[in-house]
């Protein structure tokens, strides 16, 4: 068998064909494409590398390049519109003004009360400062004159107890809109209205500022309510929305609104207060 | 690269290649049976050895450096499965040289499909010693390991051909 191996092997030997020529080879070296020069020093994965931390670098460039340009458009964006603001905020009218919402969680109790109807509202309504000026030629105001009907046509509560129990600023209340008259300079965007005898109303105007807010925060501090905003934005001067809550801190009840359009005209937070209950019916409703 | 280097590179190519020149050309028609698709085959390992020949540090390991190249092309081939319409269209069937007869032909196809059934490294041991007439020591540096491990690999090769053949003779008798 390895004799008949070794002639298998032989006849292989011999069947296979006559190799090219050794110039055939040597013309087609000439042909090939030039050869890299020389092994670089430089691994191939460091090359990949080096080439992902460029791309990484380009592409953090190109991102950092983009971001400020955006940056300044909101910039100038925000410079124009506060100096929109600045040119001409008075003159924009409030046609579209209405009732836009109403939110009250705690109505367990509270009697419907019927609001006072906007003043003008057929009318278009001027600014902030237009409608002061017609309460200066008008000295009983539209609201005054709500206020006064609303005295005159509210019973006295039979659950409210005796007036001594009344609190400290609630005489001051009573006698603000006899003795604050509203006029151009000193018109303010909240107002605490006494609602019968011991009813509250105080109204946050569309026009009114985070400084008048903080100012009914601290009135409202004196009867054991404070004013939660979660979010405000104005539009120009008028608030365009406004979202959060009045809390009776003794009991935690909530009175949520949520304003969530400038067409609004005046948000109108009501409740009732003695010394013995606390702040009772609160209710907030919007025009 | 300037022309000059270039032409180093031919001429310090060629001294390494030259001598196993015939040798090359045998294993590469062992691999594929076909002399003309042989021919691409060493054209190929030869273009694709020279375009890294700059990679070679040791002229020692030149053989080393191009049976593998010429084993991995051969591989990467079977594996795209193109080898079927190139190197191993007539597998099973020789092609016929002219000038050899039919019973020759017969047989080279035999030893041919029983190498086939070996293990891979056996039978290109069996190829460089027996065929292409490498000597012990440079099938070990063509294939690595040591120069027993070369010998053991021919021995046990031989050894399982030599079984594969006896295989088919009793077959055959019993056919008959």
């Amino acid at each position: 068998m390895e004799d008949q191996l070794n002639i298998y092997f032989k006849k292989a030997r011999e069947s296979l064909s006559e190799p090219v020529s050794i110039d055939e080879v040597r013309n087609k070296l000439k042909d090939a494409p030039a050869v890299t020069a020389k092994p670089s020093g430089v691994p191939q994965k460091l090359k990949i590398f080096l080439g992902l931390v460029m791309l990484l670098g380009g592409l953090y460039f190109l991102a950092a390049l983009f971001s400020p340009n955006e940056e300044t458009a909101v910039a100038k964006k925000a410079a124009t519109k506060e100096a929109v603001v600045a040119e001409a905020p008075q003159h924009a009218p409030l046609e579209e003004a209405g009732t836009i919402m109403q939110e009250s969680t705690e109505e367990r109790d509270a009697p419907s009360q019927s609001n006072p109807p906007p003043p003008k509202k057929d009318a278009p309504i001027e600014p902030k400062q237009q409608v002061e000026g017609s309460m200066d030629d008008n000295p009983k105001n539209t609201e005054a004159v709500t206020d006064q009907e609303m005295e005159r046509e509210k019973p006295t509560p039979e659950t409210e107890p005796e007036p001594v129990s009344e609190p400290k600023p609630e005489p001051v209340a009573k006698t603000e809109p006899e003795a604050v008259k509203p006029s151009r300079s000193t018109a303010p965007a909240i107002r605490d209205q006494p609602d019968g005898e011991s009813g509250h109303r105080f109204e946050i105007l569309s026009t009114s500022t985070s400084r008048d807010l903080k100012e009914l925060n601290k009135t409202l501090s004196k009867y054991g309510i404070t004013l939660h905003i979660k979010a405000i934005k104005y539009d120009r001067e008028w608030i365009s929305t406004m979202n959060g809550h009045f809390e009776d801190l003794s009991t935690g009840r909530k009175s949520k609104f949520n304003i969530g359009s400038i067409n609004f005209e005046k948000l109108i937070f009501t409740f009732r207060y003695s010394k013995s209950t606390g702040p009772v019916d609160m209710k907030t409703t919007g025009e | 690269m300037s022309m000059s280097d270039s032409k180093q590179l031919q001429r310090r190519f060629l001294e390494l290649y030259e001598p196993i020149h015939a040798q090359f050309h045998r294993y590469c028609e062992v691999m594929v049976k076909n002399p003309e698709m042989a021919k691409d085959l060493q054209g190929d390992v030869i273009l694709a050895a020279y375009e890294s020949f700059n990679t070679l540090r040791n002229p020692a390991s030149f053989k080393y450096f191009l049976f593998g190249i010429a084993r991995n092309t051969f591989r990467k081939n079977l594996k795209r499965n193109k080898v079927h319409a190139k190197y191993e269209m007539n597998n099973n069937e020789p092609q016929a040289h002219d000038g050899a007869s039919i019973e020759t032909n017969v047989d080279v196809g035999l030893l041919y499909d029983k190498l086939d059934m070996l293990n891979p490294k056996q039978k290109e041991a069996l190829i460089l010693f027996e065929i292409s007439g490498f000597s012990l020591k440079e099938i070990k540096e063509i294939q690595g390991g040591s120069l027993s491990g070369v010998k053991l690999r021919l021995k046990r090769g031989r050894q399982k051909l030599k079984e594969l053949f006896s295989d088919s003779n009793m077959e055959l008798r019993d056919s008959n």
